[in-house]
């Protein structure tokens, strides 16, 4: 009976539902249950999908732009050299 | 201020090992770490040269402790503990202009459920394809310190909320909740600067 009620929930309710989980949906931080259960509403409904899009977007463009700074190679001598000192100086 | 050396020898069991052992644990479990540990540094000093420093101390401190490190655990989240510890304690109090903004009112106000409906409704994946340049990474970098970090560990890194939350030493709740809000604040910006720009 729960889970006729669930199923017959008003479109806003499950649009609020779905945004509310789209963040741990994007982390991979949600339930197999919830998975399955945003995947199937943004498959439907156009506005979750959209926000969707641009969450998906957000996330992959941080990684992009903020994931591009390599360490200068004098660094890791420098490293090597310090433990050298700690090991047998 | 916490103490790092006590932390993680409170925590762990020590294991001895020789140099030799602990020479080659270090290059093989930490050294190829080396360009994260890095971008990590430069996201949370915005600076080469004070990243360069924080790095260096992180694996030096990380050498010194390898020790405690338990073999099977997650190296990247053991190590990004020991950065973001170093961090807190030598290099934030040293910042020129340390945050004069109300972290607390602004909390409160991204936690609310009237700025939750307006920032994940009209963003759009447009706005965010407008943008060529390094404008999300500005935006990113312009966050409060705490707010970027939880972002950096999340979408740069790739972190679980459980990994954060030991890296930060913070309930995974607290990850979860600052995590949004410092979305919310990042979507405001990003929003703010597409209006300014592209009209």
């Amino acid at each position: 009976m729960e889970q006729f009620t669930k199923n017959n929930e008003c479109e806003m309710c499950e649009c609020e539902e779905c945004l509310q989980m789209l963040e741990l949906f994007l982390d991979n931080e949600t339930t197999l249950e919830q998975k399955n259960q945003v995947k199937f509403h943004i498959e439907n409904c156009e506005h979750c999908k959209s926000c969707y899009e641009a969450e998906h977007q957000l996330k992959n463009t941080i990684k992009e732009q903020g994931s591009n700074k390599k360490c200068p190679s004098e660094i890791m001598k420098c490293i090597q050299n310090k433990i050298k000192e700690m090991v047998f100086g | 201020m916490e103490n790092l050396e006590e932390l993680i020898v409170e925590e762990t069991p020590a294991v001895i090992i020789n140099d030799a052992e602990k020479e080659a644990l270090f290059a093989k479990l930490f050294l190829p770490l080396l360009d994260a540990a890095y971008n990590f540094a430069f996201r949370l000093t915005l600076n080469e040269s004070d990243a360069q420093d924080l790095v260096q101390d992180t694996f030096l401190k990380a050498y010194r402790f390898c020790n405690s490190f338990q073999i099977g655990t997650n190296a990247k989240a053991w190590l990004f503990r020991i950065l973001k510890n170093s961090f807190i304690n030598e290099y934030r109090r040293k910042q020129k202009n340390p945050s004069t903004v109300d972290y607390q009112e602004i909390e409160q106000f991204y936690n609310s459920d009237e700025a939750d409906v307006k920032m994940t409704t009209d963003l759009r994946v447009e706005v965010l394809q407008d943008m060529i340049g390094d404008e999300v990474a500005n935006a990113l970098n312009s966050l409060d310190i705490d707010f970027r970090t939880v972002i950096i560990l999340c979408d740069i890194e790739g972190f679980t909320y459980e990994e954060m939350s030991k890296i930060l030493d913070i309930p995974i709740g607290t990850v979860r909740s600052r995590l949004h809000r410092a979305r919310n604040v990042l979507k405001e910006k990003l929003k703010n600067y597409a209006k300014k720009y592209y009209g």
